[in-house]
């Protein structure tokens, strides 16, 4: 059997021995006082730091809300600049094609605006709240 | 909002659900108030779920995000440095009431030890986090995480029987 090494002693309080060592280290403390000794006083402060951590445990008041991505507003900036280049070739057209164009533009236009603030009450309605009441 | 982002996000909050408490304990090792603690469990949130594309599933996740945690909380604690701010009265009591929280002396503590003693013990004991989730929060082998978590424990005894 190999020697007992201290480091060991603080995985099998842990319990990340594996089986065999475990127990070779097991009964390495049944015949050996001075490693029993020092395991006795390893294992009395662990329980004792154990306790002492857990007083700073609570439950915290937090939410989760999206962030808005980079890429998002990239992509809000190219749909503004091609509307505005639309918007330009549509006053080169006649009259009659210019403003029907126009008028199907700004109807697809609301259509999607409707559409993405269906999706974003959707979202808000979905959105998890991980607050819990402590008592 | 697409399929794709209500699972993740769903996995998400499965994942972190039952972490919170000790996170929350977590934190508060690093920052010693409970809003500050609070607000890096927030940050470490949304900082976790933008970086859960890119999390390797097969890791285990506790270590990841508590690292995640621990970053937040070094930012912060390196910013009231930089910047020490005026406390607010709610703080001034807390700070007043310290005396009566259990875990001040295991704080104190932990103060005396070298960063990388103090804070694989502030993972084992704030945290709760198991061999494999100390590795994966500190990025070293399973056998340094024994043979370091062994040595901390020494160290922060003998602070203890010199006090």
């Amino acid at each position: 059997m190999r020697p007992i090494e201290l480091a060991e002693l603080s995985a099998f309080l842990d319990g990340e021995l594996s089986a065999n060592r475990a127990e070779e280290v097991r009964l390495a403390l049944a015949t050996d006082a001075a490693l029993k000794k020092a395991y006795d006083r390893l294992a009395m402060c662990d329980v004792a730091w154990k306790t002492d951590a857990a007083a700073t445990m609570f439950h915290p008041q937090v939410t989760f809300q999206q962030q808005p991505v980079y890429g998002q507003y990239v992509m809000a900036s190219v749909v503004a600049l091609g509307l505005v280049i639309l918007r330009i070739s549509f006053k080169a057209m006649p009259l009659p094609y210019g403003v029907g164009l126009a008028a199907i533009l700004l109807s697809l236009m609301i259509a999607w605006g409707l559409g993405r603030i269906m999706l974003a009450a959707n979202a808000d309605r979905n959105r998890f709240l991980l607050a819990v009441e402590r008592y | 909002m697409s399929h794709e982002s209500d699972d993740i996000r769903d996995l998400f909050q499965e994942w972190v659900q039952p972490l919170l408490e000790q996170a929350a304990g977590f934190a508060y090792s690093y920052v010693r108030n409970r809003a500050d603690a609070e607000d890096m469990v927030q940050e470490a949130l949304w900082k976790g779920y933008r970086g859960l594309k890119g999390f390797d599933r097969s890791r285990p996740f506790k270590g990841w995000w508590f690292a995640v945690i621990r970053n937040c909380c070094l930012d912060l604690i390196q910013q009231r440095q930089a910047q020490p701010r005026t406390m607010p009265v709610e703080h001034a009591y807390e700070v007043a009431s310290r005396k009566e929280n259990s875990a001040e002396p295991l704080l104190e503590a932990l103060a005396h030890l070298t960063p990388s003693l103090r804070e694989i013990l502030q993972l084992r004991y704030f945290g709760g986090c198991s061999y494999r989730d100390l590795a994966e929060a500190l990025g070293i082998p399973l056998g340094t995480v024994m043979s370091r978590l062994h040595s901390a424990r020494e160290a922060l005894a003998n602070v203890y029987e010199k006090d």
